[in-house]
């Protein structure tokens, strides 16, 4: 049986080494699984500490878009662009040590806090570079090398999140998530666990968005620092499940799912659809689609999802 | 005689003082929302919005005066309200991320709409008055910009009146207060609840058409007029409309300044910083009347 779940686990992840190959010239459908896994990892980062660790961290734009711009700005002055794109990670990691103070906030206050906070950046970065950074491509590194970063970084975080949930620590932030005050009664220390959560989901997403902006070549403020990388993991979490490796999975498919379909027509009409969407997800299924059709619907046995 | 940038200044300031009474009318709704449901409604910049588009449709197509208009735009945008509290936000899970998301899903819809019917061209409504001032010495006071003081200071000043004296208003207070407690001395929460979001958006209501009046819109600009809400909020807390009104006032003296003296692209960052400020240094102790969610 573990074996089974195993190779489960390991074929997608396969599957996902083999698109650009297979795919060859066909620059479309490696673009796609790009995006797919740009989105999705950022997904997965704001799981950590939107999902599991229960702090609605509505700033982590701020970290995509940080880590897009320090690559830029690293990039253009000479550095090589992965250890612009490494450089950006640890950018972001600088920002959530920052931010810290923030979590002190319970729920709404942290909420406000980081919107605002992202928003602020957003605002002073425009202010700097309106018009955004070009970025000079290193003739070494194409898309096929961009996928495989990035493609890497995604395994990573799937390890990560695995790993985390299978370990005390998933207690921990369930524990906090649930109810604060009790866990720290019990002997958890809130504080570290959600720093912890906060510094790593950060890292991911900065490194994250160096690779975006590296694959991009041309890093505007007005995008990467944009409110959509805020609600887009956001809506792949909840529409999915909060807390789980699968949920936010599930629901990166969904959302890209209709992205697509609608992108070819009119992109508010896409707008209008995630809005209705997370509307009744909430309103009829507040646990996200894994809990309702997998755990409840098809009766498979929760500790073999989560 | 003052010199040229003492006038400057006072002109600026004076500006900024029209401009406060209208912000803090900008966050009454959120007041009155948060302060009965504990919900923190993230779409209520884009109820201001949508008011603006709502007072800029009935006054093109049918040529009202836009000033009168408002007096239209209140009832539509309370009926909005109240139908998206009883479609969308009644009978939600009482975890405090529910309503949040799911006023973010009305924020979505809101701005789609708005961008499907109007584009996201900037608009603006030119009245009669539009380039009418009041000069006082120096100093010029833009009609538009008194209109909506008055009318805001006018608002606010019914809406305290109507909160501490009328029967309905005080049940209001009561359920801000406890709604447990409230509930056990025959209140009807639930329908107070349903009356308040409408009353709340019918405030975003007057908001959005007295600034239709003033600034050009897009369907885009919800969110920012939300921030400057959460920020005289956090400044002023619920439940006291007075300091409701000095916190508006702080804010536009702020951003008058902060966009004076950095230029025009920061007038923003000053309202962010003042928030984060204030998170971080007093968290939840500016908002007074708020207590910490019940864990």
């Amino acid at each position: 049986m573990r074996a089974i779940k195993t190779s489960l686990a390991i074929l997608p992840i396969l599957a996902f080494l083999l698109i650009p190959i297979a795919a060859a010239d066909n620059r479309f459908v490696t673009t796609l699984a790009f995006i797919f896994i740009v989105y999705t990892t950022v997904a997965l980062s704001w799981n950590i500490i939107g999902g599991m660790a229960g702090q609605l961290n509505l700033g982590h734009a701020a970290f995509f878009g940080l880590g897009a711009y320090s690559m830029a700005v690293s990039t253009s002055s000479g550095l090589h662009p992965y250890l612009g794109v490494l450089l950006g990670g640890l950018a972001a990691l600088g920002l959530s040590i920052a931010m810290t103070p923030l979590l002190r906030l319970r729920g709404d206050y942290f909420a406000i806090g980081t919107l605002s906070l992202a928003e602020a950046i957003k605002i002073a970065i425009l202010n700097i570079h309106a018009y955004g950074i070009r970025v000079a491509p290193d003739p070494s590194l194409g898309r096929f090398e961009n996928y495989y970063f990035a493609a890497s970084i995604f395994a990573a975080t799937v390890l990560v999140t695995y790993l985390i949930l299978h370990s005390r620590y998933k207690l921990a932030f369930y524990s906090i998530r649930e109810n604060e005050k009790l866990a720290d009664v019990s002997g958890i220390n809130p504080t570290k666990y959600k720093v912890m959560a906060l510094m790593l989901s950060a890292t991911i997403t900065g490194l994250v968005g160096g690779i975006y902006g590296y694959n991009l070549l041309y890093v505007p403020a007005e995008h990467v620092l944009s409110i959509e990388w805020t609600i887009i993991p956001v809506f792949m979490v909840l529409i999915g499940g909060r807390g789980t490796l699968l949920g936010p999975l599930i629901g990166a498919l969904i959302y890209l799912g209709v992205y697509y379909i609608l992108q070819f027509t009119v992109t508010e009409t896409s707008l209008l659809a995630f809005g209705i969407i997370l509307v009744l997800v909430i309103k009829f299924m507040p646990n996200g689609l894994v809990e309702e059709f997998l755990i409840k619907g098809l009766g498979v046995k929760r500790t073999s999802i989560v | 005689m003052l010199s040229g940038t003492e006038v400057t200044y006072i002109q600026l300031f004076l500006g900024a003082i029209l401009l406060g009474g209208l912000y803090a009318l900008v966050a009454i709704g959120l007041a009155l929302i948060f302060g009965v449901m504990r919900i923190l409604n993230i779409a209520h910049g884009d109820f201001i919005i949508l008011s603006t588009y709502i007072t800029y449709w009935l006054s093109q197509t049918y040529g009202l005066d836009p000033l009168l208009t408002i007096f239209l735009t209140i009832p539509i945008a309370s009926l909005v309200g109240f139908v998206t509290y009883l479609s969308v936000i009644r009978g939600l899970t009482k975890s405090f991320e529910a309503p949040i998301v799911s006023s973010f899903g009305i924020l979505l819809i809101l701005q789609a709409s708005m961008l499907i019917a109007w584009s996201g061209d900037p608009r603006s409504i030119v009245t009669p008055f539009t380039a009418e001032s009041l000069v006082i010495g120096p100093y010029l006071l833009p009609l538009v910009r008194l209109i909506a003081f008055i009318v805001s200071v006018a608002a606010l000043t019914l809406l305290h009146v109507f909160l501490n004296k009328t029967y309905f208003g005080r049940a209001i207070k009561a359920v801000s207060q406890d709604s447990e407690a409230a509930s056990t001395l025959g209140i009807p929460v639930s329908r107070i609840q349903s009356i308040t979001f409408a009353l709340s958006v019918g405030m975003a209501g007057l908001a959005g058409g007295l600034l239709s009046l003033l600034l050009s819109f897009t369907p885009t600009l919800g969110p920012e007029y939300l921030l400057k809400a959460f920020v005289i909020l956090a400044l002023s807390g619920i439940g006291n409309i007075p300091a409701l009104l000095v916190g508006g006032l702080v804010l536009s003296i702020g951003e008058t300044y902060g966009s004076f003296f950095l230029g025009s692209g920061y007038r923003n960052v000053v309202a962010y910083i003042i928030l984060v400020l204030i998170l971080l240094l007093k968290p939840a102790g500016l908002f007074r009347g708020l207590k910490e969610r019940e864990v």
